[in-house]
């Protein structure tokens, strides 16, 4: 079925992205990773504009995000005062993310960037996955950096501050320093961000794992709906009919993938995901060196 | 259907015509005339717009040949070259054509150049080059003619613009008609419909039409939300997918 997107002046088939949101989701349910690096790639392959594909991407991780923050929430699994420290930070990125976009498609630049900080991105989040899926179905157990002492130039650190829910104190600029590039991302590639705070939440903050999930997600919660106000605010780069799309295909993917992965091996799974990152990767990093078709792009302006 | 209605029209003017001629003859000789009709003066863009035909058609009071311009008002396209850096292609030059019409639609009985002289065909604004070469180039590029290409290129490849020489059909010499081509994505607004009656390199008569193109409906009402209020926009919609998200998400785990 096609529509006309009003946002982003363009015929797409609407089944097709409700159809991204839903093998997203299921991916995303399977695994307990967020599939937001995943949304905007597969939006700027059928011809979304870069910005209006990083702004839609952004608003919809809103909706995909809003349910699991909840729970955690009603669990109490959010560490409040850490989550304030990070959205700070992430307003602040988020912000400063904006403007950039702004400035960078004003020089007809955005699209090239983007495409970068993917190749760049997904190349090392999915090789990484790689290895360690690897490892893990090879039989190997996972060299788990178990460090009880605290790696020291943490605690140097000014502005040291007790974190009750996590059990910890530690200093706030890391975690402000952190909710800034998350931000950041956010704004520029269209992502929630987890898979840079959870990793630096559990072996740099050293927070406990439950708390890192419930505060990450409630974090981007509001990082993505911050983003997503500003991209339609300054840069009208948010289309609502791609962002509803998602949204309802992804809930529905999220549902059956966490009840299919409950049942099924973890390893195995990552390392598909491992697979169709890479594979987004190489595709976006081809798109920079392959010739293009037509040498110049010739768009309407609104 | 429409094959019919047109039928209807072509009878309507053949009947017509008749009848202004000889009051026209009256007045000393016959001032060459051209009647013109469409199958509709307004098109609607909806989400489910994939393009439409429009129908034109008319009668002539002399013999000779028929021009059928179709021009939108005007627009601009933001024009980026890529240029090879190393492997990569990255974004070179940016330039904003403005200032030209976004569509431009030229059907006729015979291909332009065998009925109007270049100069005459350049001032009714017929022709893609020339109408490239009078927009607005900001910045002024130097090879500015690659630059006027590109764009006519690529409105020829959107299919914004078309020029279809012996796409109009006469029939008896007296009654013309045509199909025009609008492509999905165009410009909104006023459209100006002209139709020349050329004969011997000269033009006899013209008529004019205005035709409007409008979104209509629930998408016009948020492109133009969007567009006019943003802030508020982004907040409604943000806060409409949470609130989507969250009840979604709850409906569903409680049916498991």
């Amino acid at each position: 079925m096609d529509l006309y997107l009003p946002i982003a002046h363009m015929d797409i088939n609407i089944a097709m992205i409700v159809g991204f949101g839903l093998i997203v989701g299921f991916l995303s349910g399977l695994t307990g990773v967020g599939g937001g690096f995943l949304i905007t790639p597969l939006l700027i392959f059928v011809g979304v504009p870069p910005l209006i594909a990083v702004g839609t991407g952004a608003a919809q991780i809103v909706g995909a995000s809003a349910v699991g923050s909840y729970a955690h929430w009603r669990l109490g699994n959010v560490d409040m005062r850490m989550a304030v420290v990070l959205l700070i930070g992430s307003w602040t990125g988020g912000l400063l993310g904006v403007h950039v976009a702004k400035i960078l498609e004003q020089g007809g630049h955005f699209g090239l960037v983007v495409s970068f900080l993917y190749v760049v991105l997904l190349g090392f989040i999915g090789i990484s996955m790689l290895i360690e899926a690897l490892m893990a179905v090879r039989g190997k157990k996972k060299s788990k950096p178990v460090q009880e002492k605290k790696s020291s130039w943490v605690d140097r650190l000014p502005w040291q501050m007790d974190f009750p829910v996590s059990g910890l104190r530690t200093t706030v600029l890391l975690p402000l320093g952190l909710g800034i590039a998350v931000g950041v991302l956010t704004a520029l590639m269209g992502v929630g961000g987890g898979f840079v705070m959870v990793p630096i939440m559990l072996y740099v903050l050293k927070m406990p794992t439950k708390v890192v999930v419930g505060t990450s997600l409630f974090q981007l919660l509001f990082t993505t709906a911050e983003v997503g106000i500003l991209q339609a605010g300054m840069n009208h780069a948010v289309d609502p009919y791609l962002a509803l799309a998602l949204v309802i295909g992804s809930i529905f993917g999220t549902q059956f993938g966490a009840r299919l992965g409950a049942r099924m091996p973890g390893e195995q799974l990552r390392l598909v995901l491992a697979l169709v990152v890479v594979a987004v990767a190489v595709k976006m990093g081809l798109g920079l060196v392959i010739p293009p078709e037509h040498v110049f792009q010739v768009t309407q302006v609104l | 259907m429409q094959k019919k209605f047109l039928q209807i029209c072509l009878l309507a003017c053949a009947l017509l015509l008749p009848a202004t001629i000889p009051m026209a003859a009256q007045a000393s000789v016959q001032a060459p005339n051209v009647v013109l009709g469409t199958g509709t003066d307004k098109v609607d863009v909806t989400s489910r717009f994939r393009g439409r035909d429009i129908l034109v058609f008319g009668a002539l009071s002399h013999p000779g040949e028929v021009i059928v311009v179709l021009r939108s008002p005007d627009s601009a396209v933001a024009v980026t070259r890529k240029t090879q850096m190393g492997p990569i292609w990255v974004t070179g030059k940016k330039v904003t054509v403005s200032q030209f019409p976004g569509v431009l639609l030229i059907d006729s009985s015979t291909p332009l150049d065998k009925i109007l002289p270049a100069a005459e065909r350049d001032a009714l604004g017929l022709d893609p080059r020339g109408i490239l070469e009078k927009a607005k180039y900001e910045p002024e590029p130097l090879d500015k003619d690659v630059w006027e290409s590109a764009v006519i290129a690529a409105k020829e490849r959107q299919g914004t613009y078309q020029v279809r020489s012996e796409s109009v059909t006469i029939q008896d010499g007296r009654l013309f008609s045509t199909h025009l081509h609008l492509p999905a994505s165009l410009p909104l607004g006023a459209y100006e419909l002209d139709v020349y009656l050329v004969n011997h390199g000269k033009i006899l008569a013209q008529s004019q039409q205005k035709i409007d193109v409008q979104q209509v409906g629930l998408e016009e009402w948020i492109a133009d939300y969007a567009e006019h209020q943003p802030w508020l926009y982004g907040v409604v919609l943000t806060l409409f997918l949470a609130f989507l998200g969250l009840g979604l998400g709850i409906v569903m785990q409680r049916k498991s």
